[in-house]
């Protein structure tokens, strides 16, 4: 079955130039392609017609890689929960739809051209703590400390973050809440991480603001654009390792 | 100073003064209905006056008003701060932004139903802060009271004011909890209960109130 849809994707050639929005039609497309391969069959049209083709981020195409994250008609990654853009088919698109395509927007993620954007910021973050200084070994190692099924559930759900961007994009605050969350969470929760426990949601948090990001105000929209279904509970736990690390 | 500069170059700082002002209102507000009850309570209004006099001469409470006062105006300044910053994070907007899909209409429009509340809230204390208690007038707190509530634009406004103050409770009850860190799989949901209740029931009480001495 094939579908025939609009796009309007925004067209930005680097940086310091003022972007736009450019439409493309696409006919005949396969509902079981990917969002992404939409993009590459539009890519081909435009280089066989001595076009420029459209920048987009892409990587694993299986939804681990975090490098892919688009705004799809006004939502990060799409309408779709639980999924990145390139886990996102054209088979949940309707015939004849328009789609807008944009950009990840905050003054922390520049634009570098079209649909790429600079999340180095988010980079930042992860160097200020998001790491164990100690030597905690491989992998064996770690089966040394008994730990619940509880915690370990727990810190799993932390560390599936992939680092997209698409809390901070879907975020009407371009907040990275969630992200710092998520990653002081993660290690907060296992023994490994208690050592320096109070130091690095310091250093993570006064580093997410540095980096123009927006405060959160509770909305929750990142929890529900997340495509690893990240909760808000672990920013609740961010809250409290931050007040504790203020008032110790 | 420092403690200040503390909290306004941090961004969960700037989070807990948000909800512990916030809390601190959310009490209030639950006192001042317990209070306003007695206009219904007492019709000749002898009981109303007595607790009104009383709140002007007792200690506790002109030192409660004091830190009231502190705390509005840290809930306030706070919340200005945020929404500069916030604005500032994203300079160049989303040409389609579907949020109606993510996040509740109460979270959404904080600032907007905040700065309503605080615009009704000169007029709301002109009439009774302002004419009854610093210009020491001669009128009774409960005749005031009862000038106002007979106006029914006065009532109109005041009930609409209402709706706006029951949609920024409706999302700041549990929110004040998030900000402090305060959620648990189990209790974050009575949580959000409670506050739905509280966020409907207050406003409504106050409403009550008013369309009773109207009515009557």
């Amino acid at each position: 079955m094939t579908i025939n849809v609009k796009l309007k994707i925004w067209r930005q050639k680097n940086a310091q130039t003022k972007g736009k929005f450019e439409t493309y039609v696409m006919e005949n497309i396969n509902i079981h392609l990917s969002f992404l391969e939409l993009l590459d069959e539009l890519n081909e049209k435009l280089i066989k017609n001595d076009e420029i083709p459209i920048s987009f981020s892409h990587d694993c195409r299986e939804g681990i890689c975090g490098t892919c994250g688009l705004f799809i008609n006004g939502r990060a990654h799409g309408h779709l929960r639980g999924v990145t853009t390139c886990q996102l088919h054209m088979q949940m698109f309707k015939d004849g739809e328009t789609i807008v395509i944009e950009p990840w927007r905050a003054r922390a993620f520049p634009v570098i051209k079209d649909l790429v954007v600079d999340r180095s910021a988010l980079d930042k973050i992860i160097q200020a703590g998001g790491y164990m200084s100690a030597n905690v070994g491989g992998a064996a190692d770690a089966d040394a400390i008994f730990i619940t099924k509880g915690i370990a559930d727990n810190a799993f759900a932390a560390a599936k973050c992939i680092g997209c961007g698409a809390c901070v994009a879907t975020c009407k605050n371009a907040s990275a809440m969630l992200f710092t969350a998520a990653k002081v969470s993660h290690l907060a929760i296992l023994p490994q991480g208690q050592c320096e426990r109070m130091r690095r949601v310091r250093k993570m948090v006064d580093e997410m603001d540095r980096n123009s990001f927006g405060n959160c105000t509770n909305t929750y929209a990142c929890e529900m654009d997340c495509p690893k279904n990240i909760s808000i509970a672990h920013i609740a736990r961010m809250n409290r390792e931050y007040l504790r690390s203020v008032l110790t | 100073m420092k403690v200040i500069r503390f909290i306004i170059s941090h961004s969960l700082t700037k989070k807990y003064i948000m909800a512990l002002t916030g809390l601190f209102l959310i009490t209030f507000l639950v006192v001042h209905l317990i209070g306003n009850l007695l206009l219904v309570i007492d019709t000749t209004g002898a009981k109303f006056n007595e607790y009104s006099s009383e709140l002007k001469s007792s200690l506790f409470i002109q030192i409660t008003e004091f830190i009231l006062i502190f705390g509005f105006l840290f809930h306030v300044t706070d919340a200005a701060i945020l929404y500069i910053k916030n604005k500032s994070a994203r300079p160049v907007k989303y040409h389609v932004l579907k949020q109606g899909e993510n996040i509740k209409l109460s979270s959404n429009f904080m600032y907007i139903t905040g700065i309503l509340i605080l615009l009704f809230l000169f007029l709301h204390l002109y009439q009774f802060l302002f004419l009854g208690r610093i210009l020491k007038s001669e009128i009774l707190m409960h005749e005031l009271v009862i000038n106002a509530f007979k106006n029914p634009i006065y009532l109109f406004i005041y009930l609409i004011w209402l709706i706006f103050l029951f949609l920024h409770l409706k999302h700041a009850f549990q929110s004040a909890f998030q900000s402090l860190g305060l959620y648990h799989k189990k209790y974050t949901n009575i949580i959000k209960n409670i506050g739905s209740i509280y966020s409907f029931i207050v406003p409504a009480g106050f409403a009550f109130i008013s369309i009773y001495l109207y009515l009557n």
